[in-house]
């Protein structure tokens, strides 16, 4: 589908990723997502950061535990996560994926 | 010792692990609701969730929400807090928010209970019981957190009765009155997806993040411990949308049709939220204009829907003209909210010479041209002691219940009215989307609770203006002009020690 068939509507290059609560946890968290997501974009809001990639947004517990310093379960994710764009394609112990079906 | 189950594993043996095929009673006299609408469903094993949230885990991160918010609700009114907010006219966007929007959290609470216990899938069922569960969280810590405010401030004391009966709460009450009494796939896309997937981000983002900006500690910490469960509301959203496309060709026509009605009750219930933003904050994040190009037009029609394109889904009816709207609706929403504000539960003011410019520079195309001459008007009014009020009932949508104050797509001067005749009656509409949907299903739209309809009838309370706002629980103050409101009055006072003119 092209997006540009919506009139009034420009089309902009397609992205997902997380908006997360600005607190020292989720500082922390947006470390290790850049570490392992190199292409991607972190803006702020008042009392929010959002995290945004082009293609795929891989968050990986080890990394994440690396930056905390201390154990982390995936599913903690879930109390700094305000929203997403995107498709969870995979969540499991080991890591969150966020990317959309259809490139 | 036996190796920890991996979250894969104990979410299948929590949900799919825990169901039982009934042997009592036939299986169509357990779930007797999810045929009639034509839904299909062949495998509902099929059935996804990315968040594989159990019972344990809910309980969990739940309690730990919980413990958070509550210790930040504790220090705020420990320290008056509600003294550090930006400015008192800032409550009034979470009035609105209290009486418009919790009592809708409980009908969700309500409502996917009824999923969970009537949809066949375990998976399913367990995602609509984990909803049904936080949405009665939030309205409990919605409650909690605005009744710090309501010891200090009018206009919080009665949301219960003003939802039920002030003509503007009609607007979120119908909309979500419209989907429970819908069947149980079409209140999945009309809630879970064209409300929190489509849509929610417009209400719960920016203006938490606005919540933020003016130093309203409570709200930002329950809109952030709301979001966390929404996330997770989201995901439901988008499962059930994919997980009936993918089960039966014959469903995507259904699906459309749901998506069409529920993305433009879903927009036109937004209106509000439009016009809370760009005129009830003091200090602005962004304007309703970029919170819809980021979060609505970007997310969702770029992102979101070339994935839905594979199953022939097409974007929803009225994008167009949503898109066309969005230099305009927060403006149209406020100056009616402003000129029948004698019969809100809440107060408006003129937006100051700053907060002009602002709407200036966000909208270039339509502020100074249409909207600044009505406050230009209005300013002459009260510089000369009055109020500029409308002094009369406005005319509703059949389907919406929102005063016909939009105007035409192409021509911001010139109210849009549309009407439909049905079995000898005519039925008035405020857009071409709310007349179409009005024409799928005449029979449930005549039956419409039009609040100024009801006045007229004689069923709220008495033929006076006094009347009907002691009938609809409004006490003097809570409505009307903000200079001079009891709310500005102590504001002033409680600050005056720091007046420096």
């Amino acid at each position: 589908m092209s997006a540009t068939t919506i009139a009034g509507h420009t089309a902009k290059e397609r992205f997902i990723g997380v908006d997360l609560q600005d607190n020292e946890e989720a500082r922390r968290i947006v470390r290790a997502i850049v570490r392992d997501n190199p292409e991607a974009k972190v803006s702020q809001i008042p009392g929010l950061i959002k995290v945004t990639c082009h293609h795929q947004l891989d968050i990986k517990r080890a990394t994440v535990e690396q930056e905390l310093h201390h154990e982390w379960d995936t599913q903690e994710f879930n109390l700094i996560i305000i929203s997403y764009v995107g498709d969870i394609q995979e969540w499991d112990d080991d890591h969150i994926l966020v990317k959309w079906n259809t490139d | 010792m036996a190796k920890k189950l991996g979250l894969r594993e104990t979410y299948a043996a929590m949900t799919r692990g825990v169901n039982w095929t009934p042997s009592y009673v036939k299986e169509e006299e357990a779930f007797p609701y999810h045929q009639f609408e034509g839904i299909k469903i062949h495998d509902w094993d099929k059935w996804e969730d990315p968040f594989r949230m159990t019972v344990d885990n809910y309980w969990k991160y739940q309690a730990e929400k919980d413990r958070r918010l509550y210790a930040v609700l504790d220090s705020f009114s420990q320290n008056q807090g509600h003294l550090n907010i930006s400015d008192a006219r800032y409550l009034n966007a979470i009035k609105i928010f209290l009486q418009g929007v919790t009592p809708l959290e409980y009908m969700a609470h309500r409502h996917f209970m009824f999923i969970s216990r009537y949809i066949p899938g375990p998976g399913t069922r367990m995602a609509a019981l984990c909803q049904s569960i936080d949405e009665l969280r939030h309205t409990q810590i919605e409650i909690h957190s605005m009744s710090p405010y309501n010891k200090y401030y009018s206009g919080f004391h009665s949301m219960r009765q003003m939802h039920d009966r002030v003509w503007y709460l009609s607007v979120p009450k119908s909309y979500f009155d419209d989907a429970v009494t819908a069947g149980p796939f079409e209140f999945l896309t009309a809630i879970s997806f064209s409300f929190e997937y489509l849509l929610t981000n417009l209400l719960f983002v920016p203006f938490m993040s606005g919540a933020a900006y003016n130093g309203d500690l409570p709200t930002t910490t329950f809109g952030f411990s709301a979001q966390s469960d929404e996330s997770r509301h989201m995901t439901l959203g988008l499962q059930v949308i994919k997980f009936l496309l993918e089960q039966d060709e014959a469903n995507v026509p259904i699906v459309q049709r749901w998506l069409d009605k529920w993305f433009w009750r879903g927009y036109r219930l937004n209106a509000l939220v439009a016009a809370m933003m760009d005129y009830m904050l003091p200090k602005k994040v962004m304007s309703w204009k970029e919170a819809f190009e980021l979060y609505f037009e970007q997310q969702m029609l770029d992102g979101l829907f070339p994935d839905l394109a594979r199953y022939g889904i097409k974007p929803p009816m009225g994008v167009e003209q949503a898109i066309k709207e969005k230099e305009k609706i927060s403006h149209e929403v406020y100056w009616t909210l402003y000129s029948f504000g004698f019969a809100a539960a809440f107060n408006t003011w003129i937006p100051t010479a700053s907060e002009q410019d602002w709407m200036t520079q966000k909208y270039p195309e339509t502020f100074d041209k249409y909207y600044r001459p009505h406050f230009e008007k209005a300013q002459k009014i009260a510089d000369q002691g009055g109020r500029f009020f409308m002094l009369g009932l406005p005319q509703l949508c059949q389907v919406c219940q929102i005063p016909m104050l939009f105007t035409e797509p192409d021509d911001p001067g010139k109210i849009c009215f549309r009407s439909t005749t049905y079995q000898g009656e005519k039925y008035h509409f405020c857009s071409d989307g709310c007349k179409q949907i009005f024409e799928w299903e005449p029979q449930k739209y005549v039956q419409s609770w039009l609040p100024v309809h009801e006045i007229y009838k004689g069923n709220c309370g008495g033929p006076t203006v006094p009347e009907v706002l002691a009938w609809y629980g409004i006490q003097p103050g809570d409505n009307g002009e903000y200079q001079g409101s009891v709310d500005q009055q102590n504001w002033a006072n409680w600050h005056k020690d720091l007046a420096t003119v």
